[in-house]
């Protein structure tokens, strides 16, 4: 990866990658306070997840300009273009990831106010599943674009170091699309029980709705990620694996 | 000096020959002599102020080149080892500046080198005190990062790699911080706005979760790091401390639940005794039936609380390692029969058998008296009272090889004896090494027919309030301390405590306690 040699576009390309990576910390942690909020049925902790969300917008909206700004003043090309687009679009994602972490905050009040149903074992594994491959295509976000912006003279220092470093990331991604059918077979699973508990017990059917809600959330939690993921892919490799079932065995 | 004194005196001659041949001759007869004589003095001058000034440019020149040569030498000579490498001091010596003439260019050469030790002084100085601050921060507790205005690390202790859960062996000089953690209270507090001094508490996520109080220093900007790229940075970079929390709440945890189970402890024969006692003053106590009963009950319930608030004064003197054990010899069959002695009508009573098989000849035990006795009857009347009719306790007494100790060992060591270890090691005794230098264990087993243990509950047993069944337990006046203090004085003992059972068939506790137990421990320390 050759050097920019203009110190006011590495230092822009520099920043954006910064304020991508705080909005996936953000969104890491409101989406696991929304389901901690949920499971311990902590109505305050939901509040605060809600109160924090233009957090998340507005962070959304700064990488969007910063992403504008790059792509008109600088012409990029190549490696640095794929960077700056990826960045546009997991910050979209991102952003969705915020508003479901609202979404779950608001079932989960909603769900307080009325007396706790059984728990269900698979939200959790899924709660755990859809945070881990948002975490791992964070990851592997970080990694994929270290060189990008990798001051120079780290850049010389790590040399070798740093490009394994780049190698593994599509690896990292690609198991992150590969975890999601687990996720979606738990929805399934969550669904049919919810179901049938409604047909038996017509009056648990506004909390067993909301706690369907929950699991359809999660879901698109992991859905995100996913894309999330399969950015990081383009980025790394310029290819596109969307849309392509089954996934390949590797990239 | 030499060539400045033949100089002035050369050209001082030549002039007052050239003044005299002025003044004495009129200009038809002055001498030819003197002519030549002053001409030769002038060009004698000339030669030497000519030697002098090459003399003067190759001493400049010399000089410089040493100058050049040591600027060079002291820029290339490591003066920073990394925090993971040994530090290797450069011994080359620097060139020496040579201190040769007493004249102006000798001053400059000798205030020059003067310069040179002062500065070389300062860097060793300098050096020692940078390996200080590193070691320093090698040995701290505490995690320390510093990151740059551009939210490059910049410095980072071992600590901090070990609290946030980094892998030591990447390289994190001069990264990104964020690659690091993107935990959003961490970037607030790095971030410009945030107050300086305030600490956050964060929890790490990973193998190890943790939890941190994390704080965050700001440096001034004139002692930052790093060149300015583009903007003009607001601050000179980051300190960020951080200070395992974990320890302190995981005791606190443990307090909290002590303290809610010794209160729900002794509410609940408190509970009865209270509502007994104004049962009794509304009215009760006239009707001499009912009085009679309440008071009974009143009676057995503020026994069990005495007996609860005896068992955790044992249990918390045991574990603050403040009893005292008067060792004594002890012969084991006499301690044994004491104690059925004590339970008999118990037993009776549920219609238990107690029954011993115990060698006679049985060598004595180095230990305290009331502590085993304490211990035998714990056991003893824990196997009685979760014994059904019709059911049997029987102790046993057996003598195991020194050469069987390490199995012991381990399992005391591991501070969980309860757990059931596969009875194999104490069935085919290995060869190996003594290590407590004791001559073998003796073992006393109490094996019940009783209801049995789930397995999952074993490991469990010895911690202070435990209950497998609890409504059953406290209906049967346990405190839930017993096991508790028998683990503890066991310990003491330098022996272990091993628990086997099997739901409906029994449980078989067996206390190993050591032949010669090393003597110059009397005050023991257990936790």
């Amino acid at each position: 990866m050759p050097l920019h040699t203009d110190s006011q576009y590495e230092e822009e390309l520099q920043q954006l990658r910064a304020k991508v990576l705080e909005m996936g910390g953000l969104v890491e942690k409101q989406i696991g306070d929304a389901f901690t909020s949920f499971v311990e049925r902590d109505s305050q902790t939901a509040h605060e997840v809600i109160e924090r969300d233009h957090m998340v917008n507005y962070l959304d909206v700064a990488i969007d300009e910063a992403c504008i700004r790059l792509l008109a003043l600088h012409q990029p090309a190549a490696r640095d273009l794929r960077f700056i687009t990826t960045s546009l679009r997991i910050s979209t994602d991102l952003e969705r990831i915020g508003d479901i972490a609202e979404n779950i905050c608001e079932r989960a009040i909603e769900l307080n106010q009325e007396a706790p149903l059984a728990p269900r074992p698979e939200l959790p594994e899924m709660a755990d599943g859809a945070r881990a491959m948002l975490r791992d295509s964070l990851d592997a976000f970080l990694q994929s674009s270290s060189d990008v912006t990798a001051a120079p003279d780290t850049r010389i220092s790590l040399g070798d170091k740093l490009s394994d470093f780049v190698a593994e990331a599509p690896d990292l991604a690609l198991s992150v699309c590969q975890r999601d059918d687990r996720i979606d077979d738990l929805t399934a699973q969550i669904f049919n029980t919810m179901l049938s508990q409604m047909q038996q017990e017509p009056e648990y059917a506004s909390r067993a709705m909301r706690i369907l809600f929950i699991a359809k959330y999660l879901e698109r939690v992991a859905d995100h990620a996913t894309n999330i993921a399969e950015m990081v892919i383009y980025l790394a490799k310029g290819k596109s694996i969307r849309h392509i079932s089954p996934l390949p065995e590797s990239v | 000096m030499r060539e400045n004194i033949t100089f002035a005196v050369l050209f001082s001659v030549g002039l007052v020959l050239l003044a005299l041949l002025h003044l004495l001759f009129s200009a038809d007869t002055r001498p030819q002599w003197v002519w030549y004589g002053a001409l030769v003095c002038g060009l004698g001058a000339l030669g030497v102020a000519l030697r002098q000034q090459a003399q003067f440019r190759r001493r400049l020149n010399d000089l410089s080149t040493l100058l050049a040569e040591r600027v060079t030498v002291s820029s290339n000579r490591p003066t920073d080892a990394g925090p993971g490498d040994a530090f290797v001091p450069d011994r080359t010596p620097l060139p020496a500046f040579p201190v040769r003439k007493n004249d102006l260019l000798g001053t400059v050469e000798y205030q020059l080198s003067r310069l040179f030790t002062v500065q070389s002084q300062h860097l060793q100085q300098l050096q020692n005190e940078k390996k200080e601050l590193e070691a320093l921060l090698h040995s701290m507790a505490e995690g320390i990062v510093v990151i740059d205005p551009q939210g490059n690390i910049v410095r980072c202790n071992p600590a901090a790699l070990h609290l946030f859960g980094w892998n030591p062996t990447e390289d994190w000089q001069g990264r990104p911080f964020q690659e690091f953690s993107r935990h959003p209270i961490l970037h607030q507090l790095l971030s410009a706005e945030s107050a300086e001094g305030v600490t956050q508490e964060i929890e790490v996520e990973g193998q190890e979760p943790r939890q941190l109080a994390v704080s965050v220093l700001r440096l001034p900007q004139s002692g930052g790091y790093g060149t300015p790229q583009g903007s003009q940075p607001t601050t000179g970079g980051h300190v960020l401390s951080c200070h395992d929390l974990t320890p302190i709440k995981q005791l606190e945890s443990i307090r909290a639940d002590f303290v809610a189970n010794v209160s729900h402890e002794l509410r609940t024969p408190l509970t009865a005794i209270k509502g007994y006692a104004e049962t009794l003053l509304t009215g009760a106590l006239h009707d001499p039936e009912h009085a009679t009963r309440f008071l009974t009950i009143i009676d057995r319930h503020s026994e069990r609380l005495s007996r609860l608030i005896d068992d955790l004064l044992t249990l918390s003197n045991l574990e603050l390692g403040q009893t005292e054990l008067h060792r004594k010899e002890l012969s084991i069959p006499e301690l044994v029969q004491e104690a059925f002695d004590m339970l008999r009508e118990k037993a009776q009573r549920g219609q238990v058998t107690l029954s011993q098989h115990i060698p006679p000849a049985l060598p004595a035990v180095r230990g305290d008296r009331d502590r085993l006795h304490q211990v035998l009857i714990n056991l003893i009347d824990n196997a009685v009272k979760y014994t059904p009719a019709q059911g049997q306790v029987t102790v046993t007494a057996a003598l195991h090889p020194a050469a069987e100790s390490v199995g012991f060992v381990e399992s005391m060591e591991s501070k969980d004896p309860k757990d059931p270890t596969d009875p194999k090691d104490a069935r085919d005794p290995k060869p190996v090494p003594n290590v407590t230098g004791s001559q073998g264990w003796l073992e006393i087993a109490i094996a019940d027919t009783g209801c049995g243990i789930p397995e999952a509950d074993i490991p469990r047993l010895t911690q202070r309030f435990y209950r497998v069944d609890k409504a059953r337990s406290r209906e049967l006046g346990g405190t839930g301390l017993g096991l508790a203090i028998v683990k503890h004085i066991v310990m003491a003992h330098n022996g272990t405590l091993r628990i086997e059972s099997q739901i409906n068939h029994g449980t078989t506790v067996r206390v190993a306690l050591p032949l010669t137990p090393p003597s110059s421990e009397h005050t023991v320390q257990t936790s």
